[in-house]
């Protein structure tokens, strides 16, 4: 059996590229990002950096390497991590929090009203118990009868999401974390239709629309690599990120009928 | 047939019960608690520490009343009500009420820094802790319970490894309480279950831990939401055979995510 960092392509390509050459001068920069190109909660941190123009040194950190000096930055040698003023960070959710409270005068992603800030809270909290386990679910079960609970379930949790929709965007004219925790998926349904006779129909119209229309945002492109190199990651869920049971289960054998 | 849970004891009693007396005027902030979820407490003591005036209405999460589905979508406590707003999720409403409420007694740090560290704490808490301990509770066999026992012990170690300032306490971030002991101190008040019923042994942690626990423990706003352990029992015992219906309970049967 192929060892698995063998199959990963090592680094961005495509746009993603680009944006990662330009991040390379560490003088200037505000934060050190250590990001695995491939890797969806990754790629949450990218677009809010690049949202908020902060300046940002990328450095491409391989999961498998476990590289003690990583280890000490990100205890379970998990990406996305970062430092600021020499202090690590890790775990994408809490970052993005950092990000909003450390960097005052930049665009902000979250709104200013308290009310509001928790409905977005609330949009996170469904993205990560209801949305994410069932996309994972889905792109790792083997048998199609725990596909098919899999994919009710992620259709059932993306209308929701939809339900939610106010605008362009999930809070209404301006992107927020609500769009930035799940943009990475939607750029990743094209897998699931491929394999997992996933339909975005299903989704509803609220859903779509947004899912459509928020992949072409640029700085989901500009942060996104060639579709052939992610070919080789899918299914392998290197980030391990999500440690709810659901993930877990799903990692052990999940439901076997 | 009916939830075997939605008979549990309608009221808070004890030192609970005097508190839920003392909050039965109408207020701006209205509370829907169940007095015996621990996640409800978690806000219960937040709303406390902070001095925040709200009316306390008994909920009880298995009766699924329609009216409270408009409130709590899916008919889960805590959730509040403020100025006809509702929120639900322990945590999401734990951190409106810092932003909120910005004139009462913060409980997260001001520098972000800090509050990341606090975070992350928060993330241990949900992602490690309380899954294991719903485990240890609801396993049957002698070898699940061993790991989930294992387990448990090995994430309140590195809770306790994360405490800033050394561990010096008393509470997790040093001086004051945050958010991060609150999340998980109606946990440790239930520890005494997991003592008595699944050979928890406090002594097996380490000084640093056993020290909080105690602390914790004796805060009065930890005091003042508890009520009488013998109507805990009726509620855990089903946890302890595996038969609770709670959200909670379902999800570390199936393997699901906690809610």
């Amino acid at each position: 059996m192929a060892i698995p960092d063998t199959d990963i392509y090592p680094t961005a390509t495509g746009r993603a590229l680009e944006t990662v050459k330009n991040h390379q001068n560490s003088s200037e920069a505000d934060i050190i990002f250590y990001a695995g190109w491939f890797c969806p909660f990754v790629q949450r941190v990218w677009i809010a950096l690049e949202e908020k123009g902060i300046s940002y040194e990328y450095r491409e950190e391989n999961p498998y390497h476990k590289d003690p000096e990583f280890l000490k930055i990100s205890p379970k040698g998990l990406v996305p991590a970062i430092i600021y003023q020499g202090q690590p960070i890790h775990e994408s959710l809490v970052i993005l929090e950092f990000l909003e409270e450390a960097f005052p005068n930049t665009k902000p992603l979250l709104p200013s009203s308290p009310y509001a800030r928790s409905q977005i809270r609330l949009a996170l909290d469904h993205i990560s118990k209801s949305i994410l386990p069932s996309f994972f679910k889905l792109l790792q079960s083997q048998d199609t009868h725990t596909q098919s609970l899999a994919r009710e379930s992620l259709y059932k949790a993306f209308s929701q999401f939809g339900e939610g929709i106010k605008g362009d965007y999930w809070a209404g004219e301006e992107i927020s974390l609500a769009d930035i925790a799940l943009m990475p998926w939607a750029g990743r349904l094209y897998i699931l239709e491929e394999n997992r006779e996933f339909d975005i129909e299903r989704t509803g119209e609220k859903f779509k629309g947004w899912a459509q229309r928020i992949i072409k945002h640029p700085a989901m492109q500009n942060t996104s690599s060639e579709r052939e190199h992610y070919a080789q990651i899918y299914g392998r869920y290197l980030c391990d990120e999500a440690q709810s049971e659901a993930a877990k289960a799903t990692r052990n054998g999940g439901v076997i009928p | 047939m009916p939830m075997p849970d939605a008979d549990i004891h309608p009221t808070a009693t004890g030192r609970a019960l005097q508190l839920v007396e003392a909050h039965q005027e109408p207020a701006d902030l209205i509370f829907y608690a169940g007095w015996f979820c621990p996640f409800v407490q978690r806000v219960w003591i937040a709303l406390e520490e902070k001095g925040i005036a709200y009316q306390y209405k008994e909920e009880n999460p298995y009766h699924k009343d329609k009216e409270f589905l408009k409130v709590s979508p899916k008919g889960l406590v805590p959730a509040l009500v403020h100025n006809d707003k509702p929120i639900h999720e322990s945590l999401v409403i734990l951190e409106y009420l810092e932003e909120a409420f910005p004139n009462a007694k913060p409980l997260l740090p001001k520098d972000p820094y800090t509050r990341s560290l606090v975070r992350l704490s928060i993330d241990h808490t949900s992602k490690s802790i309380i899954p294991n301990f719903f485990k240890l509770l609801q396993s049957q066999d002698s070898s699940s319970q061993n790991s989930a026992l294992s387990s448990l012990y090995e994430s309140l170690q590195k809770w306790t490894a994360g405490m800033l300032g050394g561990g010096r306490g008393p509470w997790w971030a040093g001086e004051e309480m945050t958010l991060a002991d609150l999340v998980l101190m109606p946990f440790i008040g239930r520890l005494y279950i997991l003592e008595e019923n699944r050979a928890f042994d406090l002594s097996k942690t380490n000084a640093k831990f056993s020290a909080w626990v105690k602390h914790a423990l004796a805060h009065p706003s930890m005091e003042q939401t508890s009520s009488e352990r013998n109507y805990y029992a009726q509620i855990y015992n089903r946890y302890l055979k595996n038969k609770a219906q709670s959200e909670a309970a379902k999800a570390t049967r199936s393997g699901g995510v906690i809610p």
